[in-house]
């Protein structure tokens, strides 16, 4: 590049922002609001950093690689978390709309817009998020090669910087803040999916409880947030199906979610009414009976007998054992739609330029 | 999704012949009913249909998660900003009542399994818009439908909190405003009474 190149000044523009400033030891609340000339390509981050150097250095945030990677920058931008380093100010500042940053929800504030990570860090250890190999070591010392191919149905997980933007919104743990959650969940699928990790089984026991896999309210939060692609309800149901494949099915979720199968299988049909003793087992069902004969009284159920099946269930039943025979079922099923939404994604992105090729 | 693979469309496809069912070629396009009213011809239609209106009702939107996430595969709104079923609301004669947790989730798909997380999900919108002076609640989603409905009892038992708030499914709201009889559109299969609704407009 010429030194004229470089020297040529970029233009700027006025941002109007407005900040959730919090102070933890005082519990004062305010909602501030800055204007800051910034040059046109700023980012958030850029932005804070202005108001922190010329307006006011006691406003609190984190940072560290401003490139995206470090996921440090979490925060909220009009009530959903985004990385302060990712979001560009221009079309916002273009609109006229002033926007509202606030700190990353579900988890404790400390200042202004930094929270208290060790809620996060602790489900994220809960999870082992380390390999528990147990394979046969290969002779010689030398180093354990896996392919391409068996290593690309974890791609996405292993994407995760560990930011928090999916954890922010999600509306299970916003109800019961024990829930696993998101991030957590994601990496467990990381280990389970993983061709050297040979404690799945115990891995998926671990996911199967109270606070695990099945309480997870499919808000799609998650995977609309997260900054790098991981898709975290996706890695759920990939470990909800795994689950399932290992037999590991006790817990009300996985019933319910075989009955779909079953049902499909037998009728090819959802058969509705028996959804709720199914999934809860005779004794709670029974317990849920006045509340059930209200919706039957109201007409919200259909009769339970006989149930119906539909007139060609036979190829549901054929097409079920076929994909059972293929071994699709299980995450596999679900990793292999993926490669297609990706490409979809792809395509739309750059209007419809084929992508290059990816091994495996 | 198959669209985009055509080797996976392939494979589905060969499946698909072996137990003996003709091929998917992708020549359908799935469209919701709140997208078809919601813009273009038949919003149009929408107009012309709803000639009875609503009186000023105050609706309260309840999206529902999986026609606003992930919005990179549904694409008809910003999944934070939604505009169409307030648009639906307006063209149908009532007034949109605005509440944050109207892109929420109900917590119908855990609401068998994790019974008490759900129900602390479900009584955010409920409680939402009783604050903000709704007269009815109207959704696109048949599970939200079943869940703000039918739970309002154990939202009850567990909080004590009765809203008896009337809860319309999309269709209905717009068969109220074309003038359908209430008996056409099953409001007595409700757990929660629409009559106060009714009555509102003189039905
Ligand atoms: S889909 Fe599940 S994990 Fe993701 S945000 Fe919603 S409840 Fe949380
Ligand atoms: S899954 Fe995505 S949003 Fe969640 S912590 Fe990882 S990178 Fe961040
Ligand atoms: S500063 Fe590192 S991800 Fe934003």
């Amino acid at each position: 590049m010429t030194e004229a190149a470089l020297n040529v000044e970029a233009r700027t523009m006025r941002v109007p922002i407005k900040i959730w400033r919090y102070d933890s030891a005082t519990g004062e609340r305010a909602l501030k609001e800055y204007v800051v000339d910034a040059p046109e390509w700023v980012t958030l981050l850029d932005v804070l950093d202005i108001i922190k150097d010329q307006q006011d250095g006691s406003l609190s945030y984190r940072k560290s690689c401003r490139m995206m990677i470090c996921g440090s920058c979490g925060m909220r931008m009009d009530g959903a978390a985004v990385l302060a380093c990712k979001t560009r100010m221009y079309d916002i500042v273009q609109s006229g709309h002033v926007p509202v940053i606030s700190a990353m929800g579900n988890l404790p504030i400390v200042k202004d817009l930094v929270v208290d990570m060790q809620p996060f860090w602790d489900k994220f250890h809960a999870v082992k998020p380390w390999l528990q190999p147990g394979y046969e070591e290969p002779p010689d010392g030398k180093e354990y090669i896996v392919s391409q191919e068996r290593m690309n149905p974890i791609h996405k997980e292993s994407l995760c910087i560990n930011c928090g933007c999916c954890v922010s919104e999600c509306n299970a743990m916003e109800s019961d803040p024990e829930f696993l959650g998101p991030q957590a969940l994601a990496k467990a699928f990381r280990f389970v999916g993983d061709p050297r990790d040979q404690s799945d089984v115990d891995r998926l026991e671990d996911l199967n409880s109270e606070h695990g896999i099945w309480e997870c309210t499919r808000c799609y939060f998650c995977t609309e947030r997260c900054p790098k692609g991981v898709d975290p309800r996706d890695s759920i149901a990939k470990l909800g199906a795994e689950s399932v494949k290992e037999g590991i099915d006790r817990d009300l979720g996985a019933k319910h979610a075989k009955w779909f199968v079953t049902s499909a299988k037998t009728t090819g049909w959802l058969r509705e009414t028996e959804l709720v003793p199914k999934t809860q087992g005779i004794v709670s069902a029974i317990k849920e009976t006045r509340f059930a004969m209200t919706l039957a009284l109201k007409g919200k159920v259909p009769p339970p007998v006989p149930p119906h099946v539909a007139q060609d269930v036979e190829e549901s039943r054929k097409l079920y054992d076929l994909v059972h025979e293929q071994g699709r079922d299980g995450a596999a099923g679900i990793v292999q739609g993926e490669r297609g939404i990706a490409r979809m994604e792809y395509l739309h992105e750059t209007s419809g330029e084929e992508p290059p090729d990816a091994d495996g | 999704m198959l669209k985009g693979d055509p080797e996976l469309l392939g494979r589905v496809n060969e499946n698909l012949q072996r137990v003996g069912i003709p091929a998917y070629t992708g020549s359908i396009e799935v469209r919701h009913l709140l997208w078809e009213i919601s813009d273009g011809p038949g919003y149009e239609l929408l107009k012309q249909a709803a000639h009875k209106g609503l009186k000023g009702l105050r609706v309260a939107p309840f999206y529902g998660c999986q026609i606003l996430r992930p919005s990179k595969l549904l694409g008809h709104e910003d999944p934070d900003r939604p505009w169409s079923l307030e648009r639906i609301i307006e063209a149908c004669g009532g007034e949109p009542v605005d509440y944050p947790a109207k892109i929420k989730c109900c917590g119908f798909p855990i609401i068998q399994a994790r019974e008490e997380t759900a129900l602390g999900e479900l009584i955010q919108p409920i409680e939402q818009a009783v604050e903000a002076g709704a007269d009815a609640m109207v959704t696109p989603c048949p599970l939200c439908h079943l869940s703000l409905d039918a739970w309002q009892s154990k939202l009850k038992k567990a909080t004590g909190k009765d809203f008896q708030m009337p809860i319309l499914h999309l269709s209905q709201l717009v068969g109220v405003a074309a003038g359908l009889e209430a008996s056409e559109l099953m409001f007595k299969r409700h757990v929660v009474s629409v009559d106060p609704v009714l009555e509102k407009l003189e039905v």
